[in-house]
């Protein structure tokens, strides 16, 4: 008994003596020599305000061997020009992580980072979800961007008008605006143009516009009409206003009931020197899924690719950056305002509470005219066709009913033209 | 005995390992430090998250002092007012003594009245012995000495700083010599003029100067030889000199040749990148538009100096300064925290994320290139500063007064309605006045 305690005595010595030392601070620890190599969508100032400065904080000594995106390249031009740079570490926008997680040439994270290393249960279920297939994690996260829709209460209140919720449709929301229309205040400031506030609403509702099968236009009549002749009044009436670059202006200036924005818009509220009172909720739903959600979307997705040299650093790199340290101090230098994907960082920006976000799915509806299925072309010419008809409208130089018309005309039109070029 | 004693130890180290080793700490109460910014995006800007990381007991409140002087710009490579006008530093003094801010940022240029307000902690000793302030080049710290009359109150954050891009092609394909380091003005300029003439065909500059007017450039080359225009608190002006003269004449020159370009109002650097200027003295800037034409065969050296001995730059300048308050309650944090705004780390970091290089950090071994160049050539020369304590120099407003006038002297000359020795006298009477009404 006394040798067992003796025994006990002396491993609790050693592992008191060797337990509390803790974790090597950041200056103790000396990456000199060792090079990553990085390929990034974002400009060199961008990336290391974004995320590189604090990877160079966090391993002291290290070397980034940064390739930036040639900007022009898409799909599967982009997915070859990854492959080709043969970098470590591969940061890039979801689609292209898609692309490259479909075709296999990502690593299983979960392996490599180690079930004691790395909780996924501390991050934004969604998040995870979407970075994984089939039981492997291909990527993670660490920030996303938030748009949604701010509201004035007081000018709710005045209206006696309960303030809208989460998983409002778009049909809901624009009915809202028409009934708070009253020629004074603006009801809805936004940023979009009428052809994209449309091209919104039919992305968040799936309708399609062309059937691939038979190769035919397909547009639903009553659906388009309906919201064509709701946007085209509500110019009109001019209770939806496009200031165009000057976004949140007149919200700021408390002469707009309602404005969509992204996150930037809760620091210009918040030093606003007349405060407004104010609520955020994510963007209006489609009618099939309202759980799901437009508003919550990944900023940059940290993957490591099966080819790269140097998984181990490349996995303690996205650790860091997935890390509390990376949540705060990131949280303070991003060029663009946007919140940690971690639990404990999520649900707050700055006072604006995101809860009401994290309560709808993240899945993004693919948008009807992807880049991948259209060319550049065709988006282009339907987007001037699109706009130039909603317009015409607004000026009430053509009826809803021949807005309409036009622009099933210009689908046809346009996606001939696709199919001959393709051809 | 012996086992109890055993006892007692074994459960003695369990509740130490237990609570010893636990990262568990009390929350302390976080000490606020305030820093006097240009302005809180700026702050973010240039800090952003790294100070909330790196000192985690310590909260920061930013003081803005654009919201009271207005905000800045470079013009001439000087970093002045946007509005046009000087700073207000008595609006400055104002805000410093209402917000008593530990760590003080100013613009550099009003480093004079600051200095002799003696606001600023002499911060000589503590440059020594702190590891975080090493490897900031000696040439700055030079100054600030010089500034600080021995003693060092403040620090740089950056410096804006010129060197001449040349184009390998056209000096091989015309039988020039390359350039090199520290040649002077006259030896420059001549280079330039015999380049302007010889490419005068294919449309090809000699020298452009995208940050210096022709009437700065004049003024700019007199003061790299030492020279000085005007004399405070007299009615006198030294144009008439034969320096000042000899200059004229260059730089007329340099004019008509320049105004005979087919393209003159292409931007210097597209011009430097398809070819039709030998030279560009320019910033940093340049570089990282060069690094997106590969293509283009480039070298760079030394801004010109004044003699061909000198070791000085006369248009090299810092955007703002920093220091820390005299007054501050908080001084051993202040110190750390300024240290460490003023370290490699934040200096690196600044670099990185700097979207308009304009200006460099005040550490030459941040500056790599991957193809050897002479990068360097940023670094090589030392700026030109006065003690603080001498008499100030002029006014914004009223430098841009004269320069106004000069102007439009300048193409009279080049147009032969005026000879030098004219205008020179015609200035001698009209300069006064013009400062005068600017004071």
């Amino acid at each position: 008994m006394f040798k067992v305690a003796q025994i006990i005595t002396a491993a609790t010595l050693v592992l008191t003596l060797l337990g509390c030392a803790n974790t090597p601070e950041v200056e103790d620890r000396d990456y000199s020599g060792q090079i990553i190599r990085i390929y990034t969508p974002d400009v060199e100032q961008f990336f290391y305000r974004n995320y590189g400065n604090f990877i160079l904080d966090q391993f002291p000594g290290l070397e980034i061997d940064l390739i930036v995106a040639n900007d022009q390249l898409k799909g599967e031009e982009r997915m070859k020009e990854i492959l080709d740079a043969s970098p470590d570490l591969v940061v890039s926008y979801l689609p292209d992580f898609d692309d490259m997680a479909r075709e296999s040439h990502l690593t299983d994270l979960r392996t490599l980072l180690g079930e004691d290393e790395f909780d996924p249960s501390l991050y934004a279920d969604d998040m995870i979800r979407l970075m994984s297939r089939e039981g492997s994690l291909y990527g993670l996260s660490p920030r996303v961007n938030v748009f949604g829709i701010f509201y004035n209460k007081d000018l709710l209140d005045r209206k006696s008008v309960s303030y809208p919720t989460a998983g409002m449709t778009w049909h809901e929301f624009l009915q809202t605006l028409a009934y708070l229309d009253d020629g004074e205040l603006v009801a809805f400031e936004t940023n979009s143009s009428p052809s994209h506030l449309l091209m919104g609403i039919a992305s968040t509702n799936q309708w399609t516009i062309i059937d691939y099968r038979n190769q035919e236009v397909v547009l639903n009549k009553s659906d388009w009409l309906e919201a064509i002749d709701r946007i085209v009044s509500l110019y009109q009436s001019k209770a939806i206003v496009s200031l165009g670059g000057n976004a949140g202006k007149l919200f700021l200036e408390g002469k707009s009931l309602f404005t969509d924005a992204p996150l930037s818009l809760v620091d210009k509220l918040n030093e606003a020197q007349e405060p407004i009172e104010w609520g955020f909720i994510p963007e209006p739903v489609g009618e099939e899924n309202r759980s799901e959600s437009r508003s919550v979307y990944a900023d940059r997705v940290f993957s490591i690719p099966v080819q790269s040299e140097n998984k181990e650093l490349s996995s303690e790199i996205i650790e860091a950056v997935m890390s509390e340290d990376g949540a705060i101090y990131i949280d303070g230098s991003h060029t663009v305002p946007n919140v940690s994907t971690l639990e404990t960082h999520n649900n707050d920006y700055h006072g604006a509470n995101l809860e009401l976000f994290w309560q709808q799915s993240m899945s993004v509806p693919q948008s009807i005219l992807s880049k991948t299925t259209f060319s550049e072309k065709f988006i282009e010419e339907f987007y001037v066709g699109l706009e130039g008809y909603l317009q015409a409208a607004i000026r009430n130089e053509i009826t809803p009913e021949e807005c309409y018309t036009s622009i099933e005309e210009l689908v046809r039109t346009a996606y001939e033209k696709e199919i001959q070029g393709r051809n | 005995m012996k086992r109890k004693i055993m006892i007692v130890i074994l459960v003695c180290l369990i509740t130490i390992s237990a609570l010893g080793c636990s990262n568990v700490q009390e929350p302390e109460e976080k000490l606020e430090l305030t820093i006097l910014y240009s302005s809180h995006s700026d702050f973010k800007r240039d800090f952003g998250g790294q100070l909330a990381t790196k000192f985690k007991n310590v909260s920061f409140k930013v003081v803005e002092y654009s919201s009271y002087l207005g905000t800045g710009m470079w013009n001439n490579l000087k970093y002045v007012p946007q509005s046009g006008g000087d700073w207000d530093t008595e609006a400055l003094l104002s805000l410093i003594e209402k917000e008593q801010p530990d760590i003080i940022y100013f613009p550099a240029s009003v480093s004079s009245t600051l200095l002799k307000s003696n606001l600023l902690l002499d911060s000589t000793e503590f440059l020594g012995s702190s590891p975080e302030l090493s490897g900031i080049d000696s040439s700055y710290i030079e100054a600030m000495e010089t500034m600080g009359d021995g003693r060092i109150n403040v620090l740089p954050d950056s410096i804006a700083s010129q060197a001449i891009y040349y184009n390998k092609a056209i000096f091989d394909g015309y039988g020039f010599q390359e350039p090199e380091d520290f040649m002077d003005w006259d030896r420059v300029l001549e280079l330039s003029n015999m380049i302007s003439e010889r490419g005068a065909g294919e449309g090809v500059a000699g020298l452009l100067t995208p940050n210096h007017s022709i009437v700065d450039l004049f003024l700019q080359i007199g003061k790299a030889q030492r020279l000085t225009w005007y004399s405070p608190g007299q009615d006198k002006v030294y144009f008439a000199e034969d320096s000042w003269k000899s200059i004229l004449e260059s730089i007329i020159q340099k004019y008509r040749l320049d105004s005979s370009l087919p393209d003159a109002s292409q931007q210097a650097s597209e011009a430097f990148i398809n070819g039709k200027a030998a030279m560009v003295l320019d910033t940093f800037h340049l570089r990282d538009k060069l690094m997106n034409h590969r293509d283009v065969q480039w070298g760079v050296i030394t801004e010109p100096v004044g003699q061909p001995t000198s070791v000085f730059s006369s248009t090299l300048a810092f955007e703002s300064l920093s220091g820390i308050n005299k007054n501050t309650p908080n001084i051993d944090q202040a110190r750390e925290v300024w240290a460490y705004l003023n370290g490699q780390q934040v200096a690196r970091n600044k670099h990185n994320a700097n979207v308009h290089r304009i200006t460099l950090p005040v550490r030459s071994n941040l500056i790599k290139d991957n193809e050897a160049r002479n990068l360097n050539a940023f670094y090589k020369l030392k700026p030109m500063v006065n003690s603080s304590m001498q008499p100030d120099s002029l006014s914004i407003s009223a430098e841009s007064a004269v320069k106004s006038y000069l102007a439009d002297q300048i193409p009279l000359i080049a147009k032969e309605e005026l000879t030098i020795d004219e205008a020179v006298a015609v200035w001698e009477t009209e300069v006064p006045k013009i400062l005068m009404n600017n004071q």
